[in-house]
């Protein structure tokens, strides 16, 4: 491909902006903490990773801040922030730019909040936006119409393959020659108690740490017991490469490759043999002209449930062969929480920021492994390392499969 | 009921308006000469409400037309129930 990255917005639990989400997967943060949003006191699991340093007011005029969508919020903000880090103040033609985010939960949490409106105080107390507001595509269109982008502008939903599922797309509009420019990644904020009831009743998230909740999330270890619902986004400027150099924009990332595809098997889970999971990671260094001897960096979905994480490692077993041991595997949701339909962008966040300043992001409170996961998951500290090609993956509901390389641009600073 | 209901009304209405409060204070209607909408309109009396923990009866308010007015009512309005 010769598609690019040249800015990104992160709002995440560990910390708003580039350089802020930088130092604290450096650092190793956790952004776990006992749930502050709506009182977690009747359920199994009683944390969550909240983003506590946003203000949507720093980003949108005040009439949003009052009435958007949390998650459109977000989103808004990230590609924001994503503009500003690819230092485009506006675009050179508006007609040629397009959207395209993943969300998950999408506008639920508000539907929720509304419909208890309407119930408890009638219809007339209901926000008048709600058409506008309660469906997923709200989160691509309020950035086209705050930062002011006229091409295609959409929404993916394909529940944790979301905003990965997004970027890849984006990157075939780009190709195709239908946009110049397009936002892409995802947003979600499911920290509303319909939603995280519904994640707490399936028995999906960690419960045993409700009294240490920087450790709840343990991707990988022994004793994981679920993940950590969070919230944020992350939103990508994608160019083709010879535009960005063009005008001598910083180059973070190539995307070389995406690879997707379904199970077309389970509501839940992956199917066991991992067929089609491996076609998709196969499919998008395949994209790319690599092998898997290339792969220097696996950011992995790593959701520390008891299916994910030994599954996953079965398919990293499966596509990297004997070197796979040795190949250095991560999951930052044990910093960040498990993003729903964001994770996918956050994650590749991450992993270019490790590629570009030349480390490894760990994997907090891995202890000590699960058997069945013998990776090396650069446990409990970031390490340094030289990353000329990362894989990030990403699955999801409905037996989905997602894959994303990326590789260190040439000429990268 | 605070005093400044007229300076939170007229905030509020160019918050969601987007234009300059001084412009909202002078207005005769805020339909007619400013181009309120029903929905606009909503999210004002919302925002009063949440700003100053009262809670209007909307039937009285959905019609008013300028500033002066949605203070008088804003002013006799009960506060929330349960603050």
């Amino acid at each position: 491909m010769a598609v690019v990255i040249t800015g990104m917005g992160c709002v995440t639990p560990i910390g708003t902006g580039r350089p802020a989400f930088s130092a604290a997967l450096r650092r190793g943060e956790s952004g776990t903490r006992r749930l502050s949003r709506f009182d977690p006191g009747g359920y199994e699991c009683q944390v969550a990773a909240e983003v506590v340093d946003f203000r949507a007011e720093d980003f949108m005029p005040l009439r949003e801040v009052r009435s958007l969508p949390r998650v459109a919020q977000l989103a808004v903000a990230g590609a924001r922030l994503a503009m500003e880090d690819a230092r485009l103040r506006a675009w050179p033609d508006p007609t040629r730019v397009g959207v395209l985010l993943g969300t998950s939960g999408g506008s639920g949490s508000y539907q929720f909040e509304q419909g208890l409106i309407f119930v408890e105080r009638g219809v007339r107390r209901m926000h008048p936006s709600f058409p506008a507001y309660a469906h997923n595509g709200v989160i691509a269109s309020e950035c086209a119409i705050q930062l002011d982008a006229h091409g295609p502008v959409f929404t993916v939903s394909s529940a944790c393959t979301s905003s990965t599922d997004a970027i890849g797309l984006a990157c075939a509009l780009l190709e195709a020659g239908t946009v110049d420019f397009i936002l892409a990644g995802g947003s979600d904020a499911p920290l509303a108690p319909l939603l995280f009831a519904s994640f707490d009743r399936l028995g999906a998230m960690a419960r045993r740490f409700n009294d240490r909740p920087e450790q709840a999330s343990r991707p990988f270890a022994a004793d994981r017991d679920g993940f950590v619902l969070g919230e944020g986004a992350g939103v990508f400027v994608l160019e083709k490469r010879e535009r960005a150099r063009e005008r001598s924009a910083p180059i973070l990332a190539e995307i070389a490759g995406y690879g997707a595809t379904c199970d077309a098997a389970h509501h839940f889970t992956q199917e066991e043999s991992g067929v089609d999971a491996t076609r998709a990671v196969v499919e998008a260094l395949r994209q790319g002209n690599l092998s898997p001897d290339d792969v220097d960096y696996v950011n992995a979905h790593g959701t520390a449930t008891a299916q994910n994480d030994p599954f996953e490692t079965a398919i990293f077993h499966r596509v990297f062969g004997e070197r796979a041991p040795r190949l250095p595997v991560s999951s930052t949701k044990s910093m960040v929480g498990h993003l729903l339909g964001a994770c996918g962008a956050v994650e590749l966040a991450a992993t270019i920021v490790g590629m570009h300043e030349g480390f490894l992001p760990p994997t907090l409170n891995l202890d000590e492994p699960d058997p069945a996961c013998d990776l090396d998951y650069v446990a409990h500290r970031a390490r340094p390392a030289q990353i000329d090609v990362a894989l990030s993956t990403s699955f999801g509901f409905g037996s989905r499969n997602a894959a994303l390389v990326v590789r260190k641009p040439d000429d990268a600073g | 009921m605070p005093a400044d209901a007229v300076d939170t009304v007229v905030r509020l209405i160019a918050i969601e308006l987007e234009m300059p409060e001084d412009r909202v204070r002078s207005a005769t209607s805020l339909r007619g000469e400013l181009g309120m909408d029903s929905i606009a309109a909503a999210n004002v009396l919302f925002a009063i409400e949440e700003e100053l923990g009262v809670e209007l009866v909307l039937e009285d308010v959905e019609h008013l037309d300028d500033v002066a007015e949605i203070a008088r009512v804003v002013r006799r309005a009960r506060p929330t129930t349960g603050s």
